[in-house]
């Protein structure tokens, strides 16, 4: 079981996620809306894992993820977006994204990126 | 390139998300698409503003019964009747952000970098004043439990 920090901005995929990760069997320990508040929990709770969108108003995923890795080079965080805009995706995974996933959210899409991340946490 | 031309790209590139989210994302059969006249029903409606050196807006409308199957697939876990309504008001904003800013990928380069506007509600005398101010096309897309209309309006 993995302990997950879900961030996201809308309240529709912060429940949609944090139900398919439990269903997973992962405990989702906290969730934030904004990047600001995403930084602020993960140094409350280190988790094994964060689900990071990348589009969010005040400070955007990207901009957290950068600061969350220049404090804790080994912070694992997957990108989330709804944006077909590789060049976002692709900056991300250049500032230390471990991997990405496009809305809409599935299981399937999430098995496939954590196990990329985690591959004993592989569902069978 | 006609502004007529420019409608009909950004037209069938949000098509081909929307199908591509119901029959694969939503395990849908679709039906039937049609071209669609007049204005958008008022049901479970979004709009979204894409801006580049040009201006479209892209509004969406989900029957009921699309919705209701389209909210049970997202929300499998019980809904507490305080959240429902929050949630029925905010689901068709998260479908229109998905599926618009997926079909930006398929604009040609010559129309620019999109920004995407946060979803909002386009309703009433408003919604009828920006069909008649703008070129707008409409697209109904049938499935095997309920229809999704939108349309692109350029501006």
């Amino acid at each position: 079981m993995l302990n997950i920090l879900v961030v996201d901005d809308s309240l529709i995929i912060r429940k949609t996620l944090t139900a398919q990760l439990e269903k997973m069997g992962h405990k989702v320990i906290a969730q934030a809306k904004s990047g600001a508040e995403a930084i602020e929990l993960y140094s409350t709770h280190q988790p094994d894992l964060v689900t990071m969108d990348i589009s969010m108003p005040e400070m955007d995923g990207i901009v957290a993820l950068q600061k969350i890795k220049t404090e804790y080079d080994a912070a694992k965080i997957i990108m989330v977006t709804s944006r077909g805009e590789e060049k976002l995706v692709m900056e991300s995974l250049s500032i230390g994204a471990r991997g990405y996933i496009l809305k809409p959210i599935t299981i399937e899409k999430l098995d496939a990126t954590i196990s990329k991340v985690y591959p004993e946490y592989k569902n069978d | 390139m006609t502004n007529n031309e420019y409608v009909n790209i950004v037209l069938h590139s949000i098509k081909h998300e929307i199908i591509g989210f119901l029959q694969n994302d939503m395990l849908l059969t679709i039906q039937n698409i049609s071209d669609m006249e007049g204005s958008l029903p008022e049901t479970n409606r979004a709009s979204i503003e894409l801006n580049s050196h040009i201006k479209f807006t892209a509004s969406i409308s989900i029957d009921e019964e699309l919705f209701d199957f389209l909210f049970k697939k997202f929300f499998t876990q019980k809904v507490e009747d305080s959240e429902k309504e929050e949630l029925d008001e905010l689901f068709p904003d998260e479908i229109i952000n998905i599926v618009v800013g997926l079909a930006i990928r398929y604009f040609p380069r010559e129309l620019g970098d999109f920004d995407l506007s946060i979803p909002f509600k386009l309703t009433g005398e408003k919604y009828q004043e920006m069909l008649k101010n703008n070129i707008s096309k409409s697209l109904k897309i049938s499935t095997n439990h309920g229809a999704f209309v939108y349309t692109v309006s350029y501006h």
